[in-house]
C-alpha cells in the first residue's frame, strides 16, 4: 500500500515537472535577428493573419524598427502639438520651410523656390511654389490651393495650433504656383513657425472628401481628425500605412517624393513605454533605434559595439519659479532672496546629474537661439548667497514648499531636481519641504500663479526667441509668477523690439542685453538646457536630431 | 435561479450607473484642469482656443448637467468620445481590452493549472521538503512585487538567456494584424495562420506567468488548506478504509470539494487581472486595458475614465454572477431558490 502511494506521488510529482517543461518549451523562440530586417519572417506572420492584415511590401527590404515612448493624441496637423507631433508630420508632409538635418538656427525653403520675397512693410511675403510635389496617396499635384486651404483651416480650427497663425493677416493664392501670406504686424519668428505642423501643406481635395474644411465653422464643422489620423494627406517623404495609439505606427516611404531621402522602405514606431525594456531590446536587437532612454540606460550601452549611442541639444529649459506676490510666495517673493537662491545653487552638479550633454543657459534663451548666452563658470557663489540672505533680513533662513511633479524632462526627474535644490538651499539656511503632486495638479496651480515656488520646464513650440518672450514681465510666464509688465520697462521694450526686428545680428544684440538684464533681475532660476541621448544600432547612419523634427525620419540610412 | 439572475443582471444596470456617477464626481473633485492636461501652455494662454475646447467637450456646462447629458447618452449605449484619442471610448475599449483579457485567460490558465497541483502535492506531502518548497513558491507569488518580477523575468529569460520572445504581443518586426477579433491566438487558430500563433504564444508566456504568480500563491495556499481539511472528514475516511488507492481517494472525493472555495479565489483573481496590470503592461510595452486607463487618467479624460471604470466593475459584477452559478452547479445545496 505505502509503495503505491508513493508511485502515486510520484506520478503528481511528474506531472508537476512537465507542466513546467511546457511552459518552458513552448515559448522558446529564437531570438529575433539582430542585423537587417527580416521581411519574409515579417510576411510569414502577417500572410494568414485573419481578415486582412497589412502585409509587408515584398520590395521592401529596409525595415526600421524605433522604440518610442510617445505623447501623440492625433496625427492631424492642424490638431497636434505633442512634443512627437513634428517627427511623424516632418516625415509624411512638406511644409513651406523645414529645418534640415539638425540645423535649429535658420529653416530652409521646402515647398517654396529660394525666390521668394518680403515686402518693404516686411508683413507681406510672396512665396514662389516648387513645381514637382505630388500627394503621396492621391497622386493630386500640389498647389497654392492646398496651400491656402491648410493655412485656413488651421487659422479657423482655433485649436493647439492656432498661435502659429495668430499674427496673420490674410493669406491668398494669386496663382496656381504663388502665396502670399500678409501679417498684422512684422514678425521675426514666421519663418521658423512656417517649419512647423500647423503649416503642414494637406491635399485639400482628399481632405475635404473626409469632413475638413476651411471655413470660419471649422472649430465645430471639421470631422477630419479621424481620417487623417489614419491617412497622411501629404506629400512628405513618407506615408502613413497605420497608427493604433499607443501601441504601433507605421511609415512607407513615398515612392514619388520629390527631394533626397535616406533608404528606409518601412518605419515601425513600437510604443515601449519602459526605458529598461527599450535598452534590453536594442541590446538584443528587437529594434534598431532605442528613443526613450534614461542617462543610466545609455551609460549601459557605451561599450556595446553594435550600438551607436547619438547625442543632440535640445531646447527644453528647466527653471525654478518664485511667486513675486509677497502673499503667495512669502520670502521668495523678496528679490535679494530670488539672488541668493541664484548663486546658491551648484549648477555643475545638477549638470552632472542630468548626463553628458547637458547645458547651462544663462538664462531664459536656450542655447542654440539667436545670441543665447551661457551661464559663466564659477557662477555659484554660497557667501554672496548668504550676504544677500542677510541683506534681504533673512540671515536666519526660512522655510519654504517647493512644489514639483511626478514628471521627467528627456528621463530627469523633476522630484530629483527638487531634491538637488533642497539640499543646496539648506547651505544658506533655507528649508525646503519638497511636495510631489501629479503633473496636471501642477500645471493648474503653476497656470494659476498660486504656486510659491516651483519647478518646470518650458519646451518651445517653436526654435526662436520669440517663443521665450512668455519669460518677460507681464506675458504668460511672468504674469504667473505675478511679474506684471511695469515690473521693468526696459525689458519689455527690448522684448518688444527683437520680436519684430529682421537684423539677425541686432537681434542677438538685444537678446544677450535681455538675457543680462534678466540674469540676475527675475523670479526665475534657469537650471539646466537638457540633453538629448538616444541609442541605434550600427547599421544606422545619418542620424540627425533637431528639436523640432526630434529623429530626421527622412534622412536615415541602413547599410 | 433564473429568476435570481435576471434580477441580478437587473441590480448590475444600477450598480454601474452608481459607479458612472462616483467616477464622474471624484475625477471632477481632482484639483487639476482638463484644459491644462490637453491644451499646449501657449494655446492655454488664448481665452478663444480655450473657450473652443470647453464648448466642444462640454466643459463649460456645470457638473451636475454634463453628468446628465453622459448618462443620457450612456443609456443609450454611448460611452461617449475620449478627449485624448478622439475617439468613441467604445472603440477604444474595443482595441485594447482584448490584449489584457488574451493576457489575463493565459495568466488564469497558469495560476489554476500550477495553483491547484502545487497546493495537492502541498497536502499530500504535508510537512515535507517538497510542501516547504511549495509554501516558499506561494508565498513569494502573493508577496513579490509584480513590477519587480516583470523587470527580473525579462532580464532572466529575454536579455539573459535568449529563452522567451522580448516585448509586445508579437515580434516588433512583425505588422499588427488588422481586422479579426483582437485575440491573436484565437484569431491565428481560426485562420489556421500557426506562424502567428506561435508568435503570439511565446510573447503571452512571460507576462502570463507574473500576472499569475500572484493568483497562483493564492490559490495554492487555499488549495492545500482546503484538502487537508477535507482529508481529515469522515467520508474520506470511510473511502480510504474501503481500501480505495489515495489518488482515487484525492482526485474523486476530496479535490472536488476542497476545489469550491477556490472558485471564488480565483474568479476575484481574474477581477484584478483585468483591473490592474498599469505596470506589467508597461514593462511588458503590452497595449492594454491598464495603459488606456493611466494615460486617460493623466491627461483628465473623463470619459474615458468613466468608460474603464464602467467596464472593471461591469467584468466584476458578471464574473461574481458567474461564482455564484457556478456554484450552484458544483453544490447544489447554494443554489437560491
Amino acid at each position: 500500500m505505502k509503495k503505491r502511494i508513493f508511485r502515486k506521488k510520484s506520478m503528481l510529482l511528474a506531472a508537476a515537472l512537465a507542466l513546467f517543461a511546457f511552459a518552458g518549451c513552448a515559448g522558446k523562440t529564437e531570438p529575433a535577428p539582430s542585423s537587417a530586417p527580416d521581411p519574409s519572417a515579417n510576411a510569414d506572420v502577417s500572410e494568414e493573419a485573419p481578415a486582412a492584415p497589412q502585409p509587408l511590401d515584398a520590395a521592401s527590404e529596409n525595415t526600421v524598427v524605433i522604440g518610442w515612448s510617445s505623447d501623440l493624441k492625433t496625427l492631424d496637423p492642424g490638431h497636434v502639438y505633442e512634443v512627437f507631433g513634428n517627427m511623424i508630420t516632418y516625415a509624411t508632409y512638406d511644409m513651406l520651410f523645414r529645418f534640415e538635418k539638425d540645423a535649429t538656427d535658420a529653416p530652409k525653403p521646402s515647398l517654396v523656390t529660394e525666390d521668394w520675397s518680403l515686402d518693404e512693410s516686411r508683413t507681406v511675403y510672396t512665396f514662389p511654389l516648387r513645381e514637382d510635389a505630388v500627394f503621396s496617396a492621391s497622386g493630386n499635384k500640389l498647389t497654392s490651393a492646398d496651400v491656402l486651404f491648410s493655412i485656413e483651416r488651421v487659422r479657423n480650427l482655433k485649436s493647439n495650433t492656432y498661435s502659429y497663425v495668430e499674427g496673420i493677416a490674410d493669406v491668398a493664392a494669386p496663382d496656381e504656383r504663388t502665396i502670399v501670406i500678409t501679417l498684422t504686424e512684422p514678425d521675426a519668428s514666421f519663418l521658423t513657425k512656417l517649419a512647423s505642423n500647423a503649416f503642414c501643406v494637406l491635399d485639400s481635395e482628399v481632405v475635404k472628401a473626409n469632413g475638413g474644411t476651411s471655413a470660419a465653422d471649422a472649430a465645430s464643422a471639421d470631422t477630419a481628425r479621424d481620417y487623417l489620423d489614419q491617412h497622411s494627406a501629404g506629400s512628405g517623404p513618407y506615408a502613413l500605412v497605420s497608427w493604433t495609439p499607443n501601441v504601433e505606427l507605421v511609415l512607407q516611404k513615398n515612392p514619388n517624393y520629390w527631394g533626397e531621402s535616406g533608404n528606409v522602405d518601412r518605419y515601425i514606431l513600437k510604443e515601449i513605454p519602459d526605458p529598461n525594456t527599450q535598452l534590453q531590446m536594442i541590446q538584443k536587437g528587437e529594434i534598431d533605434i532605442a528613443y526613450a532612454l534614461s542617462a543610466d540606460n545609455i551609460k549601459q550601452l557605451e561599450n556595446n559595439p553594435d550600438v551607436r549611442i547619438l547625442k543632440g541639444r535640445t531646447s527644453v529649459i528647466t527653471f525654478l519659479m518664485m511667486n513675486n506676490d509677497a502673499a503667495v510666495g512669502g520670502p521668495v517673493a523678496n528679490p535679494d532672496v530670488q539672488q541668493a537662491v541664484r548663486r546658491a545653487i551648484n549648477y555643475q552638479e545638477l549638470l552632472d546629474l542630468c548626463g553628458e550633454g547637458a547645458l547651462l543657459p544663462m538664462d531664459f534663451v536656450p542655447l542654440g537661439f539667436v545670441g543665447a548666452l551661457e551661464r559663466e563658470a564659477g557662477y555659484t557663489n554660497l557667501d554672496e548667497a548668504k550676504r544677500l540672505m542677510e541683506k534681504a533680513g533673512y540671515a536666519d533662513g526660512f522655510e519654504v514648499t517647493l512644489t514639483t511633479a511626478n514628471f521627467d524632462t528627456e528621463g530627469m526627474q523633476w522630484t530629483t531636481i527638487a531634491q538637488k535644490i533642497q539640499s543646496d538651499l539648506a547651505k544658506i539656511g533655507i528649508t525646503v519641504k519638497v511636495q510631489t503632486s501629479e503633473i496636471g495638479v501642477v500645471i493648474d496651480e503653476y497656470r494659476e500663479g498660486k504656486s510659491p515656488f516651483l519647478v518646470m520646464h518650458w519646451s518651445p513650440d517653436y526654435l526662436d526667441i520669440n517663443n521665450q518672450m512668455a519669460f518677460l514681465p507681464g506675458e504668460t510666464i511672468g504674469l504667473r509668477a505675478h511679474w506684471p509688465a511695469d515690473a521693468n520697462a526696459e525689458m519689455v521694450e527690448l522684448g518688444a523690439k527683437i520680436k519684430v526686428e529682421a537684423d539677425p545680428q541686432l537681434r542677438a544684440e538685444w537678446s544677450e542685453q535681455l538675457q543680462r538684464l534678466m540674469a540676475e533681475n527675475s523670479p526665475y532660476a534657469f537650471l539646466l538646457q537638457h540633453p538629448k541621448s538616444y541609442a541605434a544600432r550600427s547599421v544606422l547612419s545619418d542620424l540627425y536630431y533637431n528639436d523640432i523634427a526630434k529623429v530626421q525620419l527622412k534622412d536615415i540610412i541602413v547599410s | 435561479m433564473l429568476r435570481y439572475t435576471v434580477r441580478r443582471i437587473a441590480l448590475m444596470f444600477v450598480l454601474l450607473i452608481g459607479v458612472s456617477l462616483m467616477v464622474f464626481l471624484i475625477s471632477n473633485l481632482v484639483p487639476s484642469d482638463p484644459v491644462a492636461a490637453n491644451l499646449s501652455q501657449t494655446a492655454m494662454s488664448d481665452p478663444q482656443v480655450v473657450a473652443v475646447f470647453k464648448e466642444k467637450w462640454g466643459l463649460d456646462k456645470p457638473i451636475l448637467q454634463q453628468y446628465w447629458i453622459y448618462l443620457q447618452h450612456l443609456l443609450k449605449g454611448d460611452l461617449g468620445v475620449s478627449i485624448r484619442t478622439g475617439q468613441p471610448v467604445a472603440a477604444d475599449l474595443m482595441r485594447y481590452f482584448p490584449a489584457t483579457v488574451e493576457l489575463s485567460v493565459f495568466a488564469m490558465l497558469i495560476a489554476i493549472v500550477f495553483g491547484i497541483l502545487f497546493g495537492v502535492l502541498s497536502a499530500v506531502f504535508r510537512d515535507k521538503p517538497l510542501d516547504q518548497v511549495v509554501r516558499g513558491i506561494s508565498v513569494s507569488g502573493v508577496s513579490i512585487p509584480s513590477f519587480w518580477f516583470s523587470l527580473l523575468m525579462l532580464y532572466v529569460f529575454f536579455y539573459k538567456l535568449g529563452w522567451f520572445p522580448g516585448p509586445g504581443r508579437l515580434n516588433a518586426r512583425a505588422p499588427t494584424p488588422v481586422g479579426g477579433t483582437g485575440f491573436y491566438v484565437l484569431d491565428s487558430i481560426l485562420s489556421g495562420n500557426f506562424a502567428l500563433l506561435s508568435d503570439a504564444l511565446s510573447h503571452l508566456i512571460l507576462p502570463a506567468v507574473v500576472l499569475g504568480f500572484f493568483t497562483m500563491g493564492l490559490i495554492t495556499r487555499q488549495t492545500r488548506s482546503n484538502l487537508l481539511e477535507v482529508a481529515s472528514t469522515d467520508y474520506i475516511r470511510a473511502a480510504r478504509a474501503k481500501g480505495m488507492s489515495e489518488t482515487r481517494v484525492i482526485v474523486r472525493h476530496a479535490l472536488g470539494n476542497a476545489l469550491i472555495p477556490v472558485i471564488t479565489v480565483a474568479g476575484m483573481g481574474f477581477c484584478n487581472l483585468l483591473g490592474g496590470m498599469v505596470f506589467v503592461e508597461k514593462i511588458f510595452a503590452w497595449p492594454g486595458i491598464g495603459q488606456y486607463a493611466y494615460l486617460s487618467a493623466t491627461t483628465l479624460d473623463f470619459p474615458a475614465i468613466c468608460g474603464v471604470s464602467l467596464l472593471v466593475a461591469a467584468n466584476y459584477v458578471v464574473i461574481n454572477l458567474l461564482i455564484d452559478i457556478l456554484y450552484g452547479i458544483i453544490d447544489p445545496r447554494t443554489r437560491y431558490q
